[in-house]
């Protein structure tokens, strides 16, 4: 769908009122409709994230108001449609609104489940904010059938109102996240906070070997699971026959996929931290493991990518099968193994079961000295900052700690995704 | 056209992998800056945590040549870690048992206690009005087994009594458990910190639950227990029944650098952090 | 010479075949070890592993109170994940003009890219704050905000994969609809997605996983208490815990029989999401096949 063609359905649903040549007043009181009732899921919305009740009256006039108002479609749809059964569904709804007018204030503010036996109350803006949300998205949603006179099309075009509203709900809370960590990091983020060492159970001080502890984590990391991983891609895709054997690899590829973070720790804690105890190694052998499938089902996909042609190309001119993947086949799937192998590294720099048990000390590790040394790390810290929230004024570190965080592991995805669209090689 | 855009992209992967190889003997650069230095591990208990990891800071402000690490784990990893060596030190927020002495009979352990903590049992202010100032240790365990519901058995108000604990795996819980001597509870609710215990009994008139000595105040006043009221004094007077000590164990008398440490905990510094996190000072 | 360079060629088929096997060794040696861990609990507490009641200092291990709790979870975070994921889905896929998806498309795989202890720290900062005075809650962790949390989190991978499921209906199914005259929703509704509910399905079940397999994010929201809560349908109290939030809370003051009983309920983790991996493995096949011909 073009941009051309959403804009066109949103300004017929404001001309079509104002179409001189089809004037009608049913189309004017649609319009007016999903506007209202837009309105009213909007407010319900606001209100329940920022606990503000907005009052008896104004739950009475808007709901009767809009009652009136989908009676007035309904009079007006019914002495123009054949099919009366149609209608139907405004008419429960309007018989709904109009008992909510009533009801609905009429709510105590506050209803105890503890009755029941359950932990909570029902307050009386949370209910009524939902109820406005649900009232509002129905509302707009079922005003779209007037107006395009109850055909096929009104149909599609209540489902894309949903449509919209879902994916504003998924983009919000998302928004909400990265807005609040942005925010409240920005403040904390300082030269000093990059540099200096952690003090105080971190309440003072910086984030420095925390910083440098996940860093290299991530060079380690890729220095395990790229070898492996691009090795083991390559594999399957050039030298592989479909057979059982890649079948089973693709099947513990998945499932490696799959495995929980804590479960890789608590076998980096069964095999490596007895051999090499809590230590860097210990720390970039598992995070290796659990980065491993994201590096071959990329590098799978990039070298799937690249044409058969060229490859035939390379053994009719008397190439061998390593010689062709070497010179021909590799570079145009590069991008793409890249992407996955930054993607990976960005995957490793944020994962903190794997490295809880494996690799980091609550307080000393300092700057390794050698592989075999504990260290600190990013995710690490803000677990432990998080856990001390309530009890120690650490919120300005942890917003920034996050913020930090947040910012390595987006911007390597960034990074990928750039990657990928800009050395997309085109066949 | 097609060979002109494989060269930009070995191009930019080799740029790439230079910057990795850069970045990488850049940080293993910072790395191995700190040489010959003493070190102390310490591990265990995370009760001791805070006190043990802010110590090691300050310590190791005035010691330049000395590093001090702090791990959790747990008293019984603290313990074990110290007999095997794999720690200097142990924390623990419970006396070593004679099991574990017997299992490590080459180890010497020499017990340093380095603070005091004190579990106050707190009732809601209407129940403390109400009469309720002062229980027995009996009483106390009559309520927490389910034998006594009622506060009129406890010539209180005729109320059902709201029995808080705190959850599985607490050191407050197991202090609690250990010296009212309960094997089992049957309270009404359990909590994950002191705060959400505090929380629980001030938002009710007829509840009963226990916390850390400093979460005690008028809006959930404390039980004396036979007579004797919880404070700094009478914990360290030890006539307060339900209270422990923290403990840093060694392996053999501390000498050098880990004596140095362990003064320093227990000297005028380390007990102000002591008291700062909450804890009774030994001084 | 030949005769070298054919042995070299074989040389590095064998070099790169033993790379590939690497992933099915890591695979088992994940299963020995996990496996060794919960070995002694097997031994020494049997079906009591399984029992209702988790008390340290009386040596019972029962899991049941954590399983419930990862049940509960991932039920409400499906919930929440499933209809809002397919929905945004089909919004991506078929209603989005070339630009916003343009946009929107990188937005969802970068939240998919939110490191899990971020979710965990928004979590306990913003969500359980909010949830406390909002429903009268005595504290705001509970089996409510682990499900809010975990639906989130689930949401990206559901969307992405049922994007791609859906944008994968060959173009010749969804012209030959529209040419006989039914809408655009009426082919979605009709056509394109029921050729698509393969992979909606492999998008569901990877979202499971994820949502099962969660650790950091969940443990910060949650009241971390081992016991089911009473009733049980009550996601208010504060009471409860997950497999993974019981792992990780314990682990790192567990000692003998309990880090057995803690690789017992990793081994029933690492179980449950295989068989969801190779369930969407098996789904993901089948589309291949399906669409082989078109």
């Amino acid at each position: 769908m073009e941009f051309k063609k959403i804009i066109n359905i949103f300004t017929n649903i404001f001309k079509k009122p104002f179409d001189k040549d089809n004037f009608d007043i049913k189309n004017i009181l649609c319009t007016l409709s999903i506007v209202f009732s837009s309105v009213i899921a909007i407010i319900g919305f606001a209100s329940t994230t920022t606990g503000f009740y907005v009052g008896d009256s104004f739950v009475r006039v808007s709901l009767i108001v809009l009652a009136l108002l989908f009676s007035a479609l309904i009079y007006l749809s019914y002495i123009r449609i054949n099919k009366k059964r149609k209608i139907l569904a405004l008419i429960i709804f309007v018989i709904f609104v109009f008992l909510l007018a009533y009801y609905l204030p009429l709510f105590p503010p506050q209803y105890e489940l503890r009755q029941f036996d359950v932990d909570a109350s029902i307050l009386k803006f949370m209910i009524t904010s939902i109820v406005l949300i649900i009232v509002g998205v129905t509302g707009a949603s079922l005003s779209m059938k007037p107006l395009y006179n109850f055909t096929s099309k009104s149909s599609q075009m209540s489902a894309y109102y949903i449509l919209v509203v879902s994916i504003l709900l998924i983009i919000y809370p998302l928004m909400l996240l990265v807005g609040n960590i942005i925010a409240n990091g920005i403040g904390g983020i300082s030269w000093e906070f990059l540099t200096q060492d952690i003090m105080k159970l971190g309440t003072e001080g910086g984030i420095f070997p925390a910083l440098i502890g996940t860093l290299l984590i991530m060079i380690g990391t890729a220095l395990v699971a790229l070898p492996l991983g691009i090795g083991c891609a390559i594999y399957l895709q050039e030298y592989a026959k479909k057979g059982l054997i890649t079948r089973v690899i693709s099947i513990c590829v998945d499932i490696l996929q799959g495995t929980p973070s804590i479960v890789h720790g608590l076998f980096g804690l069964a095999l490596f931290v007895p051999i090499f105890g809590i230590s860097l190694l210990s720390g970039v052998l598992i995070m290796g493991f659990l980065t491993l499938p994201i590096i071959i089902r990329a590098s799978e996909e990039a070298l799937r990518s690249v044409p058969q042609n060229i490859r035939e190309g390379a053994y009719a001119v008397g190439a061998t099968k390593w010689q062709t993947i070497k010179t021909v086949v590799l570079p145009p799937a590069l991008p793409g193994i890249i992407t996955g192998s930054v993607l990976g590294v960005g995957r490793a720099a944020g994962e903190t079961a794997p490295i809880m048990f494996t690799a980091v000390y609550f307080f000393g590790a300092g700057i390794p000295q050698s592989p075999f040394d504990a260290i600190h790390a990013l995710p690490y810290h803000l677990l432990e900052l998080t856990k001390l929230i309530g009890y120690k004024p650490v919120e300005q570190n942890a917003w920034a700690t996050a913020l930090l965080l947040l910012s390595i592991v987006l911007g390597m995805n960034a990074i990928a995704i750039i990657v990928r669209e800009k050395f997309r090689v085109e066949f | 056209m097609y060979i002109k855009e494989n060269k930009k992209i070995t191009k930019a992967s080799v740029i790439l992998v230079i910057a990795i190889v850069v970045g990488a003997v850049f940080l293993s650069g910072c790395i191995g800056s700190n040489e010959s230095k003493t070190k102390i591990t310490i591990k265990g208990s995370s009760t001791v945590l805070p006190i043990a990891t802010l110590c090691a800071e300050a310590f190791m402000q005035k010691n330049d040549d000395i590093t001090v690490s702090v791990a959790g784990g747990g008293s019984s990893l603290g313990i074990k870690a110290v007999a095997t060596g794999e720690a200097n030190i142990g924390d623990a927020s419970r006396e070593i048992k004679q099991s574990e002495i017997d299992q490590y009979p080459d180890v010497d352990f020499v017990d340093h206690v380095i603070a005091l903590d004190g579990v106050a049992v707190i009732v809601s202010e209407a129940i403390y009005d109400a009469g309720i100032t002062d229980l027995t240790l009996e009483q106390i365990k009559g309520i927490y087994n389910g034998t006594t519901t009622n506060w009129k058995d406890l010539d209180g108000p005729d109320e059902e009594i709201f029995v808080n604990e705190r959850e599985e795996g607490s050191g407050t819980r197991d202090t609690f458990m250990e010296l009212v001597d309960l094997e089992e509870t049957d309270a009404d609710s359990a909590h994950t910190s002191n705060s959400l215990v505090k929380q629980a009994v001030s938002g009710s008139d007829v509840a009963i639950g226990y916390v850390g000595l400093g979460y005690v105040d008028d809006t959930t006043p404390a039980l004396s227990i036979d007579g004797i009221s919880p404070s700094s004094a009478t914990i360290k007077a030890g006539t307060y029944p339900i209270s422990r000590s923290l403990h840093m164990y060694t392996d053999g008398e501390a000498t050098g650098a880990l004596k140095e440490f362990i003064d320093f905990v227990m000297g005028s510094e380390g007990q102000e952090i002591v008291e700062e996190e909450g804890f009774i000072s030994i001084l | 010479m030949l005769l070298s360079r054919n042995i070299k060629e074989k040389l590095i088929e064998n070099f790169f075949l033993v790379i590939a096997a690497s992933s099915i060794f890591i695979i088992l040696f994940i299963f020995y070890f996990l496996f060794q861990g919960a070995l002694p609990a097997f031994q020494n507490l049997g079906v009591d592993l399984f029992g209702t009641e988790w008390s340290v200092s009386q040596g019972k291990f029962g899991l049941t109170a954590a399983i419930f709790g990862t049940l509960i979870v991932t039920a409400g975070a499906m919930l929440i994940a499933i209809p809002l994921g397919i929905l945004g889905a089909i919004f991506l896929a078929e209603l989005a003009p070339h630009k916003l998806r343009v946009i929107l498309k990188p937005i969802i795989e970068l939240l998919a890219g939110i490191p899990s202890i971020v979710y965990g720290f928004i979590g306990a900062v913003l969500l359980v704050p909010f949830l406390q005075p909002s429903f009268d809650m005595l504290s705001g962790y509970s089996f409510l905000a682990g499900s809010m949390i975990l639906g989130i989190m689930a949401l990206p991978i559901i969307i992405s994969m049922s994007d791609e499921a859906i944008k994968a209906v060959p173009r010749n199914y969804k012209e030959a609809s529209l040419a006989v005259g039914a809408t655009k929703w009426q082919t979605i509704k009709k056509i394109t997605i029921p050729s698509a509910i393969s992979g909606i399905s492999a998008a569901v079940v990877m979202g499971m996983g994820r949502a099962i397999g969660e650790t950091m994010a969940v443990s910060l929201v949650l009241g971390n208490i081992m016991k089911i809560p009473a009733p049980p349908f009550d996601i208010f109290e504060t009471t409860g815990t997950t497999l993974t939030a019981l792992i990780v809370h314990d682990m790192g003051e567990a000692t003998g029989i309990q880090v057995n009983a803690l690789f017992v309920a990793a081994v029933i983790l690492f179980i449950i999401v295989a068989i969801l991996s190779i369930s969407s493995n098996i789904l993901r096949e089948r589309i291949e096949r399906k669409f082989k011909g078109a």
